[in-house]
């Protein structure tokens, strides 16, 4: 058997209880007078019990008169509902403090209001629950729960944006805020087309990985890679982007893409360079023979049409000049050029081409900026630039030459036009050969792609900057020279034998020379038959014996059994054994050989110049002249005179 | 349950007049206005109301339902697809509030607006019709049609429904739920004396 039960308390113990109770209780009667007011209520509100009896809410806190608190009392008395209140979703309800002495913070509180019957009348029970300890609750919780989440997100170099599925911002971590300079408060609620404009319609969201272009920071744009995580909270379809800054990375990939293109262009040209060269030699010697053997009637007209093949012979000489400057496979010859003397030079010659609608400024920064180039490379690169500006401003216009030191070891000159400017397509592709927007008849196409050439073999760099109708900007930069190594003008401009002009050789002065010449015995070694026959010719008439063979392993036939005074060889022969191999293996064999190298380009490489040993190069197309030097120097070397 | 063609209007016409002091009461929540609406009234019985509910498929709902007692008694509950609800909750709360807060306060939150908006309702019915409706306190449930409609209103054949969808537009988002008003079987001819009444008595205020 149970126990029997208490009797059930009376109305003081149950009021008794009430008043216990850890939560606000008020009760209005049916003209919305307090009835009851618990100790909760004057603990917290600091209006003692006395005072609330018989007043209206709205008396005691009329910061609630027309609130919702209002509202739920009126109908839960003058209908009979119930209604619950947050502080979620309700900015203020009543002005309760803590008394815990946790200072002078507001009781977070959800109220109910429900209907209850008072005497014979209706009134309303209030009852008002403390959240404060369970808002810090779910605070520390959702803390915790999202420890580990935010570790990872917080400490990521990658932006992180939450958007939903109408591509609102709904969250971002600390990177996103640095690189979309962008509160997250601030984003909160913002379209994802805002910072990501590829995004602005949001069923594109949810794409594996896309690149597109953002608005970071101060509206500058970069190269975004985006992965998209899809993921479902509350029955609703959030995406995580995961946003990279690819900016760099595509830069490089570019630069890359645009350095491979020109490195196969420059192999290209050089290779058509090389056996255009052989053909140009074939012509002009021939061309040159002609001019020395007609005694006939017609001679006169002979020699004049030779003189016309000779003259386009070394037209076209120019050109591989050009293409062999732009593969990088030109001889330099840097020494220290003063930039201040040679922009002063190059414009005085320049302007009677820019005409008088082009005005030329010179800015030349102070200390004197010096730069370690080849002086003539230099002066025809500044020039190719100045003809470049004119041609962009058919209307006239400035042009400003700048010379400036730095960036560090640098020099850099600048000519700046305010001419029309070029699209990105043309400036992408402004420095390839044969690449021009001139007309026909303006221009070969080949003079940046020189500019560009001579900038890197010479140690620096070219770039160009512009957009159009913003006029270009051609930047060369160089290696700055130390001071003290300044030669004399004179020095500095005197001609190079070798590189003076070709035309200018004339058959009477070689054949003195060649009567200085003992017979000498020989070996030709040149795979193009045709190049290999003028040699010959230009080499009859000196009464040398003269072997002349295919290809190096024919040659070293010979001189294992025959002796030779001169070896004079291709550099790119056939068969795996190039001129340079041939050279070395031909001294092995009779050290005192005398080697003559010719080349369609315009030197060797560093390592072949030392594996041939002393020899001397020669530059296809050559005249008789410049053949019967070269071989006087080779025979000096090994000491034949 | 038959109800006149005058006599749907004039549900449909407190339900109006009613919904719009909701969307008073919340936009002094929200401290920014807000737009509710309510086209035509449906009655329908508790297949064709799942029907329009869950279209079909058993897709997630959450509903805040309460009971109410007077001279006609019965359930009313506000449903939204569980999509919207949420876009409900944070429109109400505020876009600045963060994700993860808003899911979590999403219940609480749900079952405050829904108390807002049915007892706006309930008592603008009460007003009109001059009766008493009593009300219990608001209850969130979440799942398919079918599961809220099994804990809310009682399976009965004949039962019919005073169905009809409500537009809202918070903070320029617009969110579309419904509000569905069972009747207890009693309280139809009840709530039909009610509204006679109360169309009585319209028209003795036209004619005077």
């Amino acid at each position: 058997m149970a126990e029997p039960c208490s009797p059930a308390p009376t109305a003081d113990a149950l009021l008794h209880c009430l008043e216990g109770l850890d939560l606000g209780i008020v009760i209005l009667d049916g003209g919305r007078r307090i009835v009851h007011w618990n100790s909760w209520m004057s603990r917290h509100s600091g209006i003692p019990r006395r005072l609330a009896i018989g007043s209206e809410l709205c008396e005691l806190f009329p910061e609630a008169q027309g609130g919702r608190l209002a509202g739920a009392v009126r109908e839960a008395i003058d209908t009979g509902l119930s209604a619950v209140l947050s502080h979620h979703v309700n900015a203020s309800l009543l002005p309760l403090m803590r008394a815990d002495n946790q200072g002078e913070e507001l009781v977070a509180q959800s109220i109910i209001v429900r209907p209850v019957k008072i005497g014979a009348g209706c009134g309303c029970l209030i009852q008002i629950h403390d959240q404060t300890y369970a808002v810090e609750r779910e605070r520390k919780l959702r803390v915790q729960r999202n420890a580990r989440y935010h570790a990872i997100v917080e400490a990521a170099q990658d932006c992180f944006v939450t958007v939903d599925e109408g591509g609102l911002i709904q969250g971002m971590n600390p990177i996103s805020e640095v690189r979309f300079g962008l509160a997250q408060d601030a984003a909160l609620g913002l379209p994802i087309g805002t910072l990501l404009p590829g995004l602005e319609d949001p069923g594109r969201l949810g794409a594996p990985l896309v690149e597109m272009r953002a608005v970071g920071a101060e509206g500058r744009e970069f190269d975004a890679e985006i992965t998209t995580g899809s993921w479902i909270g509350g029955g609703l379809r959030y995406y995580t982007l995961f946003i990279r800054d690819v900016t760099e990375r595509n830069q490089a990939v570019e630069e890359l893409r645009r350095s491979q293109r020109m490195q196969a262009l420059g192999q290209l040209t050089g290779g058509i360079a090389h056996e255009f060269n052989n053909l140009l030699m074939v012509m002009r010697a021939n061309a040159e023979l002609l001019q020395d053997t007609g005694t006939g009637p017609n001679a006169d007209h002979i020699r004049s049409l030779a003189a016309e093949i000779v003259r386009a012979a070394d037209r076209g000489r120019n050109l591989t000049d050009g293409l062999l400057s732009f593969a990088r496979r030109q001889p330099l010859r840097p020494e220290p050029v003063q930039l201040r003397t040679m922009i002063a030079e190059t414009v005085r010659m320049a302007i009677p081409s820019l005409g008088a609608d082009i005005d030329v400024q010179v800015e030349c920064a102070s200390g004197d900026p010096r730069v370690l180039a080849d002086r003539a490379q230099l002066q025809n690169a500044l020039l190719n630039l100045l003809i470049n500006a004119r041609d962009a401003m058919p209307n006239g216009g400035r042009v400003l030459v700048r010379a400036q030191s730095g960036p560090e070891g640098f020099c850099t000159l600048t000519v700046a036009d305010t001419g029309v400017g070029m699209t990105p397509d043309v400036l992408d592709r402004a420095c390839e050969p044969f690449f021009t927007t001139k007309g026909p008849g303006r221009g070969t196409g080949l003079g940046l792609s020189m500019v560009n050439g001579f900038a890197r073999q010479s140690g620096g760099a070219f770039e160009l900057d512009s957009m159009p109708g913003a006029g270009t900007r051609a930047s060369l930069r160089l290696p700055c020279s130390p001071v003290e190594e300044e030669p004399s003008a004179a020095e500095a401009v005197a001609p190079d034998p070798i590189a003076s002009d070709p035309i200018a050789s004339n058959s009477g002065h070689a054949a003195a020379l060649l009567a200085r010449f003992p017979p000498l015995r020989i070996l030709v070694a040149e795979d193009d038959p045709q190049v290999r026959e003028v040699v010959v010719t230009m080499l009859g008439s000196g009464g040398h014996r003269i072997t002349a063979v295919e290809d190096a392993m024919a040659a070293l036939e010979f001189l294992i059994d025959d002796e030779a005074d001169l070896l004079l060889a291709d550099v790119m022969l056939p068969h795996g054994m190039s001129g340079v191999v041939l050279s070395r293996e031909a001294r092995r064999l009779q050290p005192r050989l005398a080697v003559v190298l010719m080349s369609g380009y315009n030197e060797l490489a560093p390592g072949q110049a030392d594996l041939a040993g002393p020899a001397e190069i020669l530059r296809k197309p050559f005249t008789r002249r410049d053949l019967d030097h070269h071989m006087l120097a080779a025979l000096e070397q090994v000491g034949r005179r | 349950m038959c109800l006149s063609e005058m006599e749907q209007d004039a549900i449909t016409e407190l339900l109006n007049v009613s919904v719009s002091r909701a969307a008073v009461a919340l936009s002094r929540m929200v401290d920014r206005p807000v737009s509710m609406s309510i086209p035509v009234l449906r009655i329908l019985s508790r297949d064709e109301a799942l029907a329009a509910l869950g279209g079909g498929t058993p897709s997630p709902l959450v509903a805040v339902g309460e009971r109410f007692s007077g001279p006609f008694s019965g359930s009313a509950l506000l449903v939204f697809p569980e999509t919207r609800s949420l876009r409900l909750v944070h429109a109400i709360l505020g876009e600045r509030i963060p994700l993860e807060e808003v899911m979590d306060m999403a219940e609480e939150a749900m079952a405050e607006v829904g108390n807002v908006i049915l007892n706006s309702c309930l008592s603008g019915m009460a007003n009109m019709l001059a009766c008493r409706i009593e009300a219990t306190l608001p209850t969130c449930y979440q799942g398919t049609a079918d599961q809220i409609f099994h804990r809310t209103i009682r399976h009965d054949g004949d039962a019919r429904i005073l169905f009809t969808s409500i537009d809202f537009s918070i903070r320029e988002r617009d969110i579309g739920g419904y509000i569905v008003l069972l009747l207890d079987l009693n309280a139809i001819a009840n709530l039909r004396q009610a509204i006679d009444r109360y169309i009585a008595s319209l028209s003795r205020g036209a004619g005077g």
